[in-house]
C-alpha cells in the first residue's frame, strides 16, 4: 500500500499537475548603445539628433512647460517560478505561484527643452526616471506599462 | 514462485507507472506573436520632413497606433511586435524564453500638422526562437537578420 502511495504521488510529481517549476527568461528589444550617448551632448543636440542616434523611442510624453521626454526601454530578465496546486473539492482546485522576478525595466531617459534641444539624458531604471507630474492624462504607471505589454 | 493476489491491479499499476513516465519525458513548445501589420521601409522613405502633412501620413501608413498631443505639436506612433517564445518541459522542472522585437516609427508634426520629424526602429525581424542562455545580442547575427530584410547596415538604432 506505501509502495503504490509512493508511486501515485511521484507520478503526480512527475507529471506537473501538483509542482511545477519554472525557469523564465523574457527579453524585450535590445539595450541602447553607451557609444550613441556620447555623441548626445546637452545644450547642444537637437531632436533630430537625438533619433539619429537612438532611433525611434519607446514612448514619447509631454512634460511641464512644453518640454518633452522620450523614453528608450528594454528587458532582459530571468525569473525562477514555483507553483503548486491541488484538488479541493470535486469542481475546486487551488494553485499557489511564486516568482522570484521582480520585473524592472531599463531604460534611457531624455528630456527635450520646448525648442526641442535636448536637456537632460538619464538612465536608469524607468520607474526612478520617469519625472513627475507628467502633462496630458500621462500617469508614471502608463509608461511602466507601455513597456510591460511588449512581454507577449 | 507464488503468483500474488492482486497481480493485475499490480499491472494495470505498472502501465500506468509507465505510461506516466513516457508523459513526463522532454516536450518543448515554440510559439510566435505578431502585433500590427509590418513597417515597410519603402513607405517610410517617402515620408518628407517639411512636406509631408499628417494627412497625408495617414493615407501612406494607415492610423497611427498612438497619437501623442505635445503641446501643440503631436507625434504618432506606428508599431510592429514579433514575439518568439520557446519552452522546454522536463517533468516538473520548465524552461521559457520570449524574444520580443519592434518595429517603431514616430512622425513629430509642428502646430499646422507638418512633419518636422521622423524616427525609426527596424527591429522585429531581429526575434528569435532561443533558449533562456543563449546570446541574441551577437552582431553577427543582427546582420545577418538585417541582410535577409534587405536592412543594409543595420537599423539606425544601432
Amino acid at each position: 500500500m506505501r509502495l503504490q502511495r509512493g508511486i501515485a504521488a511521484g507520478l503526480a510529481l512527475l507529471m506537473g499537475s501538483c509542482v511545477s517549476l519554472r525557469f523564465d527568461r523574457d527579453r524585450v528589444n535590445e539595450p541602447v548603445d553607451d557609444g550613441s550617448l556620447q555623441a548626445l551632448v546637452p545644450g547642444q543636440a537637437h531632436l533630430a539628433d537625438v533619433l539619429d542616434q537612438l532611433g525611434a523611442p519607446t514612448i514619447v510624453w509631454p512634460s511641464l512647460n512644453g518640454r518633452v521626454v522620450m523614453a528608450y526601454a528594454w528587458l532582459d530578465q530571468c525569473g525562477l517560478g514555483i507553483s503548486v496546486s491541488t484538488a479541493l473539492q470535486r469542481s475546486l482546485s487551488a494553485r499557489v505561484r511564486w516568482d522570484s522576478e521582480d520585473l524592472e525595466i531599463p531604460a534611457i531617459v531624455v528630456e527635450l527643452d520646448p525648442e526641442l534641444r535636448l536637456e537632460v539624458v538619464r538612465r536608469g531604471l524607468l520607474r526612478d526616471l520617469v519625472p513627475e507630474p507628467l502633462e496630458g492624462n500621462v500617469e508614471p504607471d502608463d509608461v511602466s506599462d507601455s513597456v510591460r505589454s511588449l512581454r507577449g | 514462485m507464488t503468483r500474488p493476489k492482486n497481480a493485475p491491479a499490480f499491472r494495470a499499476l505498472r502501465m500506468a507507472s509507465v505510461a506516466g513516465l513516457m508523459l513526463s519525458l522532454p516536450g518543448c513548445f515554440f510559439a510566435r506573436v505578431n502585433r500590427n501589420d509590418p513597417l515597410v521601409p519603402s513607405a517610410v522613405e517617402q515620408l518628407l520632413p517639411g512636406t509631408t502633412t499628417a494627412q497625408q501620413a495617414v493615407e501612406l501608413l494607415g492610423g497611427p497606433t498612438l497619437v501623442v498631443q505635445l503641446g501643440d505639436r503631436s507625434a504618432y506612433r506606428y508599431d510592429h511586435t514579433v514575439t518568439k517564445a520557446t519552452g522546454i518541459f522536463l517533468g516538473i522542472f520548465n524552461v521559457g524564453h520570449t524574444d520580443t522585437r519592434e518595429d517603431r516609427l514616430w512622425l513629430f508634426f509642428d502646430a499646422e500638422d507638418r512633419l518636422t520629424h521622423v524616427g525609426t526602429s527596424l527591429q522585429s525581424h531581429r526575434a528569435r526562437y532561443a533558449l533562456p542562455w543563449e546570446d541574441l545580442h551577437e552582431s553577427s547575427k543582427k546582420e545577418s537578420a538585417d541582410r535577409e530584410r534587405g536592412l543594409v547596415g543595420g537599423t539606425d538604432e544601432e
